[in-house]
């Protein structure tokens, strides 16, 4: 198994079809918890 | 005169082979069995199936027997593995470790993709006073499967709702796609 770590706003980039105006509204600090969140389920 | 001898050996070779051989033949008819079987998700070539951890409760299986992620109160398995539980919470960041898992139950590496990776739902914009946000979470984006391996995946949502009523809810489709490596 192989490849590199994506980060939060990958995943926003891998997904076209949504309005990524929609991630501003989210607050810089649950975007903070949502970012480790993923790190903690990656490093697992 | 010495090509003429050669041209004549090689005649007497394949006279020779037509007398001796038993196999001529004008034509051939034969049957032969072809069995292909259409599988569930869980047990086809590219096996998509619910973690076999607790988590795995919220892979639902449809009529079809294919997987569908279902965090909602139409999972059929509440009552037998969710306790009752029918969302995720308001205002929370929801994780859950281990929902499904794809295997490699075919016979060569396989580069395997699912998109997209991120699903927003908002109750309007530009100032939304509700948003879902929900991230579907591998190792990695792309992921090489030799034949037996396999790739586990995490759910983690995140619920934002300014008037404190739930009023966003998120229906869509995620695509997973296996190509040789």
């Amino acid at each position: 198994m192989s490849s590199e770590s994506p980060t939060v706003d990958d995943y926003f980039e891998a997904s076209d079809e949504y309005d990524h105006d929609d991630k501003s509204e989210i607050p810089a600090e649950k975007l903070a918890e949502l970012e480790a969140e993923i790190s903690a389920l990656q490093s697992d | 005169m010495e090509r003429r001898k050669f041209v004549l050996s090689l005649g007497a070779l394949a006279g020779g082979g037509a007398a001796v051989g038993t196999g001529a033949f004008s034509s051939v008819g034969a049957s032969r069995d072809v069995t292909i079987d259409v599988a569930g998700d869980a047990s086809a070539y590219l096996g998509i199936k619910p973690h076999s951890g607790p988590n795995g409760q919220y892979a639902d299986t449809t009529s079809s027997d294919a997987l569908a992620l279902d965090f909602s109160g139409s999972n059929s398995n509440i009552g037998n593995g969710i306790a009752g539980g029918e969302g995720v919470n308001a205002n929370a960041l929801t994780t859950f470790a281990n929902v499904f898992t794809v295997e490699n139950q075919g016979t060569q590496d396989i580069d395997l993709e699912v998109t997209p990776l991120a699903f927003i739902e908002t109750d309007g914009a530009p100032f939304p006073t509700s948003l879902l946000l929900v991230l579907i979470v591998p190792a990695a984006f792309s992921i090489t499967l030799s034949p037996g391996q396999s790739q586990d995946y995490h759910v983690v949502a995140l619920s934002l709702e300014s008037d404190g009523e739930p009023d966003v809810s998120l229906q869509d489709e995620m695509r997973i796609t296996a190509e040789e490596a």
